[in-house]
């Protein structure tokens, strides 16, 4: 899901700073004194997840949570994202501080595609709920890697081969992703209801 | 937990685990050791995985020209015979993994790593001096020939003992995150959480 250095072409560079720096100004707005520590506490948990292998069939996958970040955290997922990215990019060297901007793009505009879908859905509670939330899961993992295949045709072959690639290979991810972001929502309504509710304050 | 006993999700389960070969990551790796006049390239994913099918690129570290390219294996390895084009010109050389989806990463082999031994192969022995009876001669190049053998015999025992510790070696270079490394990137989150509470503690008051 990180897009290395030395890949992409200046113009999608820029574009995805430039995007990433609305959508980021936007977050900051919307991030007000309540919102700051569950903010912070979702960085921290998507900065861990992408750390996490769960090993399936013959290989791993690795967690990202953007379903969740986009769920719980409206627009501020921008800023709570492009602090993830910035800080993995630092310390663990993955993709990269140049192609900050279009990892961060790619990651958070599925997570908030995934808060105007999802969120009527979640306040219904129950089963609703519970699709609700897998399909936050699922979807932003699919819009991900259809994002990650775009930005890449850019640059490199035809965008089909290159989908099939990216789609092809993060299916598993979908199915993990939305089964976790469905227990941790299902989890939060049960334990601490009012943190699916932090957007709204 | 009633969720558990669903039998789509018990379907949805097993139809991931059986899924074929895929390869999803947040970073490749790639390292380069010398055996035997050999190069030997290694490519994996962060998490351990062999990057199969991953294209390799040979570069030229001054010049910047391709040298050569090549498909890594179903183990994540790929070699190539060192050129005498890299002897002459004591090449710098930066290999580059790029698996077509979006990862790519790069080694430098500088030539004093991997050239020791290819100058070695390539060097003649010294002449003997002119004997001065034949007796003599036939003795010398008993000798000298017995020496040479010995030579190659314990240079390909050493090349041999010391290519997995450099496999080793290069491969060290790759770890992975730290304890550390999370502990400070949590710290990090926090810390500036904590400035921006402060600033916005520090505003409100002034409202007030």
């Amino acid at each position: 899901m990180h897009i290395s250095e030395g890949i992409l072409t200046i113009p999608i560079l820029t574009s995805g700073a430039a995007l990433t720096a609305i959508g980021t100004s936007i977050g900051l707005r919307s991030l007000d004194y309540e919102k700051i520590m569950p903010v912070s506490l979702l960085t921290a948990t998507f900065f861990v997840a992408t750390l996490i292998h769960v090993p399936v069939g013959p290989g791993s996958v690795h967690l990202v949570l953007g379903g969740l970040m986009g769920i719980l955290l409206g627009w501020s997922c921008f800023p709570a994202i492009l602090t993830g990215l910035f800080l993995q990019a630092l310390i663990f060297g993955y993709g990269g501080l140049l192609v900050l901007g279009v990892n961060t793009f790619n990651m958070a505009v599925p997570a908030l595609c995934c808060y105007y879908l999802v969120r009527p859905w979640l306040q219904k509670g129950g089963k609703k709920q519970t699709i609700a939330a897998f399909t936050g899961g699922f979807c932003s993992v699919l819009l991900s890697s259809v994002l990650l295949a775009t930005t890449l045709s850019f640059s490199d072959t035809g965008f089909l081969r290159l989908a099939q690639t990216t789609v092809g290979f993060h299916i598993p991810l979908m199915f993990i992703e939305g089964i976790i972001t469905m227990f941790i929502i299902s989890f939060l309504a049960k334990v601490q209801p009012e943190f699916l509710h932090i957007t709204e304050k | 937990m009633k969720y558990l006993n669903s039998p789509h999700l018990l379907l949805t389960l097993l139809a991931i685990f059986l899924m074929p070969t895929f390869a999803t990551a947040h970073k490749i790796n790639v390292f380069a050791y010398e055996s035997d006049n050999t190069i030997y390239c290694e490519a994996n994913f962060s998490g351990g995985r062999a990057a199969q099918n991953t294209t390799i690129e040979v570069i030229d570290e001054n010049s910047h020209q391709l040298i050569l390219t090549g498909t890594t294996n179903e183990l994540g390895k790929f070699e190539f015979p060192i050129q005498e084009g890299m002897r002459n010109n004591n090449t710098n050389l930066i290999i580059i993994a790029e698996s077509g989806d979006g990862h790519k990463n790069s080694w430098r082999l500088p030539a004093e790593e991997y050239l020791y031994s290819a100058k070695n192969e390539g060097k003649k022995t010294p002449a003997l001096p002119q004997p001065r009876h034949t007796a003599t001669l036939t003795k010398n190049t008993h000798q000298s020939i017995d020496e040479q053998a010995i030579e190659k015999l314990i240079e390909t025992v050493i090349q041999r003992e010391l290519a997995p510790i450099k496999r080793s070696l290069a491969q060290q270079k790759n770890t992975g995150p730290t304890a550390k490394d999370i502990f400070t990137g949590l710290g990090y989150i926090f810390g500036l959480a904590g400035l921006i509470v402060l600033i916005s503690s520090k505003n409100k008051g002034r409202k007030k």
